[in-house]
């Protein structure tokens, strides 16, 4: 009755149907979708989309506000990822550490910002970055740092949305280096100290090498969460000033879900798409160079 | 045995849930039989939605034959809910709708024409209504929509600090504004010690544009030839962006954006001494700065040319997949009673649509409301197309590069004429077709 090649599909059918349905079908369309024009007319009538062949991807080839949305995500990705990464890593170590207190309450006062709502952090840190009222200005003013418009400067507003972005998401990067440090067995220290090695030495040649699994995926993962900026700047800046804070996936969330331009945003949304899998291939690509160095 | 036992239990648990399910089930049913009204749903917007559900009692009470099931939704989620609701078919009666859009939910063939209800309506009756706005309700040779409340803009400044600056008298023309502005920022920099602004002009990041009125004033127009090419390089309109570029230009106006968030302290502390904007305004300041009372006024726009300013606001609509449509139309019918008109006033403080209402009292007696009648005359509407947003969206983000210095008027001019171009590329395709229905 059953062919036992046959047998592992039937398990696997309903996942295969859920996600046929939710993932594969939707994103085939999407794809035939940046081939057309499909806008709020065709909403009203199908008849009124037309195929355009490359027209949304020339166009956007030819927009200067999409060369700008790329270049503020490419900005906000290669400042921001690196240094999450880092104070993540820092954190990590020092709570890993036995000489640091009162760990429980340190760990969940980091963690504490990964499980707040975006948009309700968001709102507060508008706040915060407010030139007369704001907290941060006040804060700067004791060091003498003269105040300053961070949100409405078109310099200053990646930066700060860049800043509040690491204080909202290395938490959760250093709960996954904490339990990568906690799989590195302590003999390999106990054995580097009776060598004689510093602690300077022992980050270098134990953790680091050891947490290299770790690294890759944390990689990886914030690569691809960071080239989708969206909630930032969308509540705190609006993609503002001059277009100084807008992101790929707030040009994209603008022309599909204000303007109705579906086949433009689709475009968008796959061009971003592939942004994301060549990069993650050229990722994957060096880590398995050096490791197999 | 004891497994068969309690699988037993549970199936006997199960058939008494059902049953009493069944039972109420039942029970609703011949209490909704016996309700032989017929139910109108209504959308209502943020405040008007919640203030309004008094008035619909008292329809009901005067219309037994009615039941209306209100639902009241956020300003925010609105726009997107109407759109989806429609592609889901599952748009109520009627609903409040913004009036920008209107045209968007024409284009897509929801929304009912009201000429013939209006032609034997006593009660509806276009020369009532402010004709700006009256105006924003028809497409093509059909009205659409009955206007609700009404909004425009209209200038809000210190009387006590524009005259302390030295100008004793509400600006009154282009040449005034400007004046006024350079007067004030002079004035409160000094008094504050502090980088103040004469004027303060929203700059909303890639959003709507919203200072349209002075190309009108100017006595042009944002597009041409049926709407379906961008008007943006012609003289008139470039003096206009030019004026408006100006007080950005000369250090009068903030490129702050964030003195949104604060808008009400800004024009408390001096930071800023004049705003244009929407009579909800009035509102909020008397609320949230009423120490600030007796130092701000309202006065109509500058006259250029004219003193048109965009006509705003809110309409009542009937879907077109509507099985009640003559209900909901007593429903409008009744919303739009003078004396119904002026409860809702009261209520929410939206100025009426309907003209006889502004005789009270509380209207046309007070300074400031009355200031906004006068722009009421004057309002007119936006081009009622659905790319509108998108029209707009583009002529705010290349005057922002001007306003932030990093563009040419001349050559931001050139980009948002070459984009609006695009975004009506659609439209021309659709006349050329004679695939548009009016």
């Amino acid at each position: 009755m059953l062919s036992p090649a046959g047998t592992p599909y039937i398990f696997i059918a309903p996942s295969l149907v859920l996600l046929t349905i939710f993932f594969v079908i939707p994103v085939v369309t999407a794809f035939l979708m940046s081939f057309t024009d499909f806008d709020i007319y065709s909403l009203a009538n199908l008849h009124f989309a037309r195929f355009v062949g490359l027209r949304n991807y020339t166009n956007l080839f030819s927009d200067p506000l999409f060369w700008k949305a790329m270049f503020n995500t490419f900005y906000f990705l290669i400042v921001g990822a690196p240094l999450t990464i880092f104070v993540a890593l820092i954190a990590a170590v020092m709570l890993n550490s036995k000489l640091v207190k009162f760990k429980p309450v340190l760990r969940t006062g980091y963690f504490a910002p990964v499980v707040a709502t975006l948009v309700a952090v968001s709102v507060v840190w508008k706040y915060i970055y407010d030139p007369h009222f704001g907290l941060l200005n006040y804060a700067l003013s004791f060091l003498g740092v003269s105040p300053r418009d961070w949100l409405s400067d078109p310099f200053w507003a990646m930066p700060a949305i860049i800043f509040f972005a690491v204080w909202k998401n290395f938490g959760y990067t250093m709960m996954i280096f904490l339990a990568g440090l906690q799989t590195i067995p302590d003999g390999l220290y106990e054995a580097a100290e009776i060598d004689g090695a510093g602690p300077w030495q022992r980050f270098w040649k134990i953790t680091v090498p050891m947490l290299a699994p770790t690294t890759l995926f944390v990689t990886v993962v914030t690569l691809i969460g960071y080239l989708q900026l969206f909630a930032e700047p969308y509540i705190m800046t609006g993609g503002g000033p001059v277009d100084s804070t807008l992101s790929i996936v707030l040009l994209m969330y603008r022309q599909g879900f204000r303007y109705w331009q579906m086949g433009y945003a689709a475009s968008l949304a796959f061009v971003l798409a592939a942004v994301i899998f060549i990069l993650t291939m050229i990722e994957m690509r060096i880590q398995g160079e050096t490791k197999t160095v | 045995m004891k497994k068969a036992n309690s699988q037993e239990k549970l199936k006997k648990n199960i058939v008494t849930r059902l049953a009493v399910l069944l039972l109420a089930l039942f029970v609703a049913s011949c209490h909704a039989s016996r309700d032989s009204r017929k139910v109108v749903t209504f959308w209502a917007m943020g405040s008007e939605g919640e203030q309004v559900g008094p008035l619909i009692k008292e329809f009901e009470k005067e219309n037994p034959d009615i039941y209306v099931d209100l639902q009241v939704v956020p300003w925010t989620s609105a726009h997107d809910k109407l759109l989806t609701a429609f592609a889901g078919n599952a748009l109520p009666d009627m609903c409040q709708l913004g009036n920008t859009w209107l045209p968007e939910l024409h284009a897509v063939n929801a929304l009912e024409s009201l000429d013939s209800l209006i032609a034997l309506s006593r009660t509806v009756r276009p020369d009532e209504y402010f004709s700006g706005i009256w105006e924003t309700n028809r497409i093509g040779k059909k009205v659409y929509g009955i206007p609700w409340y009404v909004d425009t803009r209209a200038l809000f400044y210190r009387n006590d600090l524009l005259s302390a600056a030295g100008m004793n008298h509400p600006p009154r023309n282009w040449d005034d504004l400007l004046e006024a502005a350079k007067l004030l920022t002079a004035y409160s920099t000094k008094m504050n010690g502090r980088r103040c602004y004469g004027i303060y002009f929203p700059v909303n990041p890639g959003l709507e544009f919203d200072e349209i009125f002075f190309a009108w004033q100017n006595g042009g127009t944002i597009l041409k030839d049926d709407d379906c090419y961008s008007n943006v390089t012609s003289p008139s309109d470039s003096e206009a962006f030019d004026y408006y570029v100006q007080f950005f230009r000369l250090g009068y106006a903030p490129t702050e954006t964030n003195a949104t968030t604060n808008l009400y302290q800004a024009f408390a502390s001096g930071f800023i001494d004049m705003f244009i904007s929407g009579p909800w305004n009035m509102n909020e300041l008397r609320n949230r700065v009423p120490y600030l009372n007796g130092k701000w006024t309202v006065a109509p726009l500058p006259m250029n040319q004219n003193r048109a300013a965009n006509a705003g606001g809110s309409s009542l609509v009937i879907f077109r997949d509507s099985k009640v449509k003559s209900e909901a139309w007593k429903l409008i019918e009744f919303l739009s009673r003078p004396d119904v008109q002026l409860k809702f006033y009261k209520a929410t403080f939206d100025l009426p649509a309907v003209k006889s209402t502004w005789k009270d009292s509380t209207l046309l007696g007070n300074r400031m409301v009355s200031a906004f009648y006068e722009q009421l005359e004057s309002a007119r509407p936006f081009p009622r197309i659905p790319e509108w947003e998108q029209v707009t969206g583009k002529m705010g983000q290349w005057i922002e590069t001007v306003v932030w210095g990093r563009n040419t008027l001349g050559r931001a001019l050139e980009g948002m004429d070459r984009d609006i171009n695009r975004v009506l590329e659609k439209r021309r395709w659709l006349r050329e077709s004679g695939k548009m229905f009016d």
